[in-house]
């Protein structure tokens, strides 16, 4: 069309000129020339036009639902008779941004009263549907549920809406929650309107009335200031992100919104208007749209916003920054009473509700609703999971809802134990340079609820809890004793713990030796697990063969296919991430029912509908007969074995699950305890690799106690253990005994391979 | 004439090709399990006599009903839904076990359905009803797994469910 109009233009205007007035030659020349000018800019300028307008409509239908993906942590299930104290309740709601008042009266607020919580959870749309705000009211005694209810009907269960922890950006992306137009509040809707283009509904993209009377103000008042602008206008110059107030750049923007108009409805510009404006900055990422600014600066969904929020957010469009109700308290109040009263005129508000309001404080939460990138080793996880199904686009674009397995509440104890555990040992043992990585599991259903990779655990980067693979040293035992078990020993076999030469295939020979170098003869396999003798473990090994080991591990997929099975391995010559590390001890902790250890529970989509599930899938592993032993036996470490100190160290004295781990020239510590329901993974060493003095029980341990020592942790029954008989025995020689016998203790045997030898007390 | 006849016969032959690549290889024994036939009911009748139920805990028990209901709308993925978050209040619940089981066999995914009823029994009672149905549910998902004889040693494991004692009594 552009291009018609520039061909026939000159044409017709020098042949109607021609055809009038006998005119000179050079005159007929001139004016077609002009006209020939004229043409080819009118035609340029139409060309012009066309190409922005086309262009603004593409970026217009980009933005309106280019959604990034927001992750949320696990959802708080309680129960009655769950074991939760106060102190813990208010930590996990204050992380999912719930706001303490003295009556809830909307959702996100909860109120405390000594051990009775009442709590105004936000709607939810889990993958089992749609679950509304309710009021969910606890009672709490000596650390456990006593009685809860929701909406006021007594009841035994409630699951609290999950934390945001984080989204999934383009990179230089915005931060954005999109809403239909019908979901923002009238008040916001119409508000909006009256303070910034009170013409909205009847112009068509410029209002010539709104320009004029702004021009006026700024040639009386001798600057720019007053902008004139419609809600249209702002649209396309919120688009292109640039606040650039030239002529050209104010002609395009007419340009483009007389474009928009002529192609969108109001309802839909308006909608995309409510959902785009920028409201804030959060690290480098723009806070854009109504919906998230409620998050951000109030922590509740804007539909529970009240009028004296709503007309500070709408006073906030002039100048996000300049009116940062955090920075510039006082700027922000005046700017939210100034659009109060204007809602008062414009009749949107009755005055006297006004008036009540202004008296209001602004109520803006100091922290965020939201941080971005708090927890950046464990979202470093969950990206590398959903890498596996989705596409980078799909993550970054289209608004799905990771719901993740983090337990904030765990995290927050990891994340404390890593900094100030790490330099309270520096401190006290003079080391220097330590760097740890961490996992909290639940070992029944795989899901990793807390991730550190760093000492920092802020900082971004190195995440050492998947990506630092060291030496496991000691960690390995347990397996090496299950395959024994499994090869028909019991736990009161004797081994002999004396020195040991393995010939190598290379011609070398290794002599493992003791952390104590000493020998200790004969001994059960109990005590050489539990005081974790390298000589006895070599020898037992050796016996059934480290392939054996090797082909447990490659079944783990914790070993290549291709490695060979060198002697060494018995002792844990094998690099492994704390990651690793707890998906070996997993299937221990599961009774041998192996599951995938995973960051991610289901992805849905805007709509909540479930688009990938990652359900509990249990494996059983072959030995899994044989890990209640290992258990038992694992717990013993913490009471008399390496992990002595444990129970010391945590105040309590529970049955944990517990193997320390130290290798080569004290490089690396490990730590791994697992109790009735948790599994955590500690590693502690230098990033160099360089010899750090530490063993397992000096550095490791203690960061583990550190987590768990405010954490409630259910300790394993050991007389539950699935399917073993007890025998009173003799701990030294394991004869079976009598039970009033001096030494004698209980021990677990699998039905089929009990000891033989009875004997009466030992005089 | 006879140029056209022939293009007929080899269009033909074409189609019938494509048919033959494009059937699916069906699996011999491939048929939907009827639980209340094939595991529930005969497991009451069969565990009958001495019960020993675990205590459960009040929320399991709420999320028990709602995946009832869910399964008996045959909305399979919903009630193993339920069943899930049950699932991560308490992971050694027998019952629930077995329930997550009934599902995956409903589902036709008997390797789970094997390990999960495996899982319930090592943590059961070993005795009884919830015996009986644990052994049925792997016999059935044995032989859909194509192993007859391990299918017919758990056929007769659930039978002894009935008479025999538990460990330890």
């Amino acid at each position: 069309m552009a291009k018609k109009t520039r061909r026939r233009t000159p044409a017709k205007t020098s042949k109607r000129k021609s055809a009038k007035w006998q005119t000179p030659l050079w005159r007929i020349r001139l004016v077609c020339c002009l006209a020939g000018i004229t043409g080819l800019l009118t035609g340029a300028g139409a060309c012009w036009v066309y190409a922005i307008s086309t262009q603004v409509v593409v970026h217009f239908e980009q933005r309106r639902w280019d959604v990034p993906t927001r992750v949320y942590a696990r959802p708080l299930t309680v129960f009655t008779g769950m074991s939760l104290s106060s102190q813990l309740l208010t930590a996990e709601l204050q992380a999912a941004g719930y706001q303490q008042t003295s009556e809830p009266s909307q959702p996100g607020q909860y109120a405390v009263n000594g051990e009775a919580f009442a709590i105004y959870t936000r709607p939810f749309a889990f993958a089992d549907g749609q679950q509304p705000a309710q009021v969910v009211e606890l009672q709490l005694t000596g650390g456990q549920v006593e009685r809860l209810s929701v909406n006021r009907q007594p009841g035994s269960l409630a699951r609290l809406d999950p934390a945001e922890i984080g989204s999934l950006h383009a990179l230089g992306g915005d931060d954005r929650t999109v809403l239909p137009l019908e979901a923002f509040p009238e008040l916001l809707v119409t508000g909006v309107q009256a303070v910034e283009d009170r013409n909205f509904k009847h112009h068509y993209g410029i209002d010539w009335r709104g320009l004029a009377r702004a021009m006026w103000r700024n040639l009386s008042s001798g600057s720019i200031s007053q902008g004139g602008s419609t809600i249209t206008q702002q649209m396309v110059r919120n688009l292109y992100l640039t606040n650039n107030r030239n002529l050209w750049r104010k002609f395009n923007e007419m340009v483009m919104a007389i474009a928009l108009e002529r192609r969108y409805s109001k309802h839909e510009i308006l909608e995309t208007y409510l959902n785009q404006v920028y409201l804030g900055q959060v690290g480098g990422r723009g806070i854009h749209g109504f919906a998230r600014a409620s998050e951000y600066y109030f922590a509740v969904p804007v539909q529970n916003l009240q009028p004296h929020q709503i007309a500070l957010l709408v006073g906030m469009v002039r100048g996000a920054s300049w009116y940062n109700p955090r920075r510039h308290e006082q700027r922000a109040l005046e700017r939210r009473n100034v659009i109060l009263d204007s809602f008062a005129v414009t009749g949107l508000l009755p005055e006297q509700q006004a008036l009540q309001w202004r008296r209001q404080p602004l109520s803006v939460r100091l922290q965020p609703g939201f941080r971005s990138s708090r927890y950046p080793a464990f979202m470093d996880l969950v990206r590398r999971q959903l890498r596996e199904q989705y596409a980078e686009d799909e993550l970054q674009r289209e608004g799905l809802r990771v719901l993740t397995t983090l337990d904030p509440v765990a995290q927050a104890e990891a994340e404390q134990a890593a900094s100030k555990g790490l330099s309270g040992i520096e401190r006290d043992h003079g080391w220097t340079e330590l760097q740890t990585g961490m996992v909290i599991a639940d070992p029944h259903t795989g899901d990793i609820l807390a991730l550190v990779g760093d000492r920092n655990p802020a900082r971004a980067g190195f995440n050492r809890a998947v990506d630092a693979r060291r030496q496991v040293g000691s960690v390995i035992k347990p397996f090496v004793y299950l395959l024994a078990l499994a090869g028909g020993d019991n736990l009161m076999t004797v081994v002999s713990d004396a020195a040991i030469t393995v010939p190598m295939p290379n011609g070398d020979i290794w002599q493992p030796q003791n952390y104590d170098r000493q020998n200790h003869g004969s001994v059960t396999l109990l005590t050489a697990l539990i005081q974790s003798y390298n000589q006895a473990t070599v020898r037992l090994g050796m016996g059934f063969g480290p392939e054996r080991l090797a082909a447990l591990l490659k079944n783990l997929q914790l070993l290549p296919d291709n490695a060979l099975p060198h002697p060494s391995l018995l002792l844990g010559a094998l690099e492994l991430s704390p990651l690793e590390v707890a998906s070996l001890y997993q299937v221990l902790a599961a009774d041998g029912y192996r599951t995938r250890l995973s960051a991610v529970r289901e992805v849905l989509d805007t709509n909540g509908q479930a688009l990938t599930r990652y359900p509990v899938q249990l494996d059983v592993f072959p030995q899994r007969e044989m890990i209640p032993l290992i258990t038992f036996a694992l717990t013993e470490v913490a009471h008399r074995g390496t992990a002595w100190r444990l129970p010391r160290l945590l105040g309590r004295n529970l049955n944990i699950a517990a193997k320390t781990g130290t290798t080569n020239d004290q490089r690396d510590s490990w730590f791994v305890g697992y109790t009735d329901d948790r599994l955590a993974v500690v590693w502690v060493g230098r990033d160099d690799n360089q010899p750090a003095g530490i063993a397992g029980s000096t550095a490791a341990m203690p960061v583990w106690a550190e987590i768990f020592d405010d954490l409630p942790l259910r300790d394993i029954d050991v007389y539950r253990l699935p399917g073993l008989t007890w025998y009173w025995v003799d701990w030294l020689d394991g004869w079976v005994t009598e039970e009033n016998c001096p030494g004698a203790g209980l021990v677990p045997f699998r039905p089929g391979s009990e000891p033989l030898q009875w004997r009466p007390c030992r005089s | 004439m006879h140029a056209k006849y022939l293009r007929w016969v080899l269009m033909a032959v074409a189609v019938q090709l494509v048919a033959c690549s494009s059937q699916q290889p069906v699996p011999i024994q491939e048929r939907s399990v009827d639980i209340e036939q094939e595991v529930r009911q005969p497991a009451e009748v069969e565990g009958a006599g001495l019960q020993v139920r675990p205590l459960q805990n009040p929320g399991v028990r709420e999320l028990l009903t709602q995946a009832d209901q869910a399964e008996q709308q045959g909305d399979l993925n919903q009630a193993g839904i339920f069943l899930e978050r049950a699932l991560r209040i308490q992971p050694r619940d027998p019952e629930l076990l077995q329930r997550i089981a009934e599902i995956k066999l409903q589902q036709s995914n008997y390797e789970q359905s094997l390990n999960y009823a495996s899982r319930s029994y090592d943590v059961g009672p070993k005795v009884g009803e919830l015996c009986s149905r644990n052994w049925r549910t792997i016999s059935v998902s044995r032989d859909q797994l194509d192993d007859p004889a391990g299918a017919e040693d758990a056929r007769q494991r659930s039978v002894a469910c009935a008479a025999k004692k538990p460990e330890g009594f």
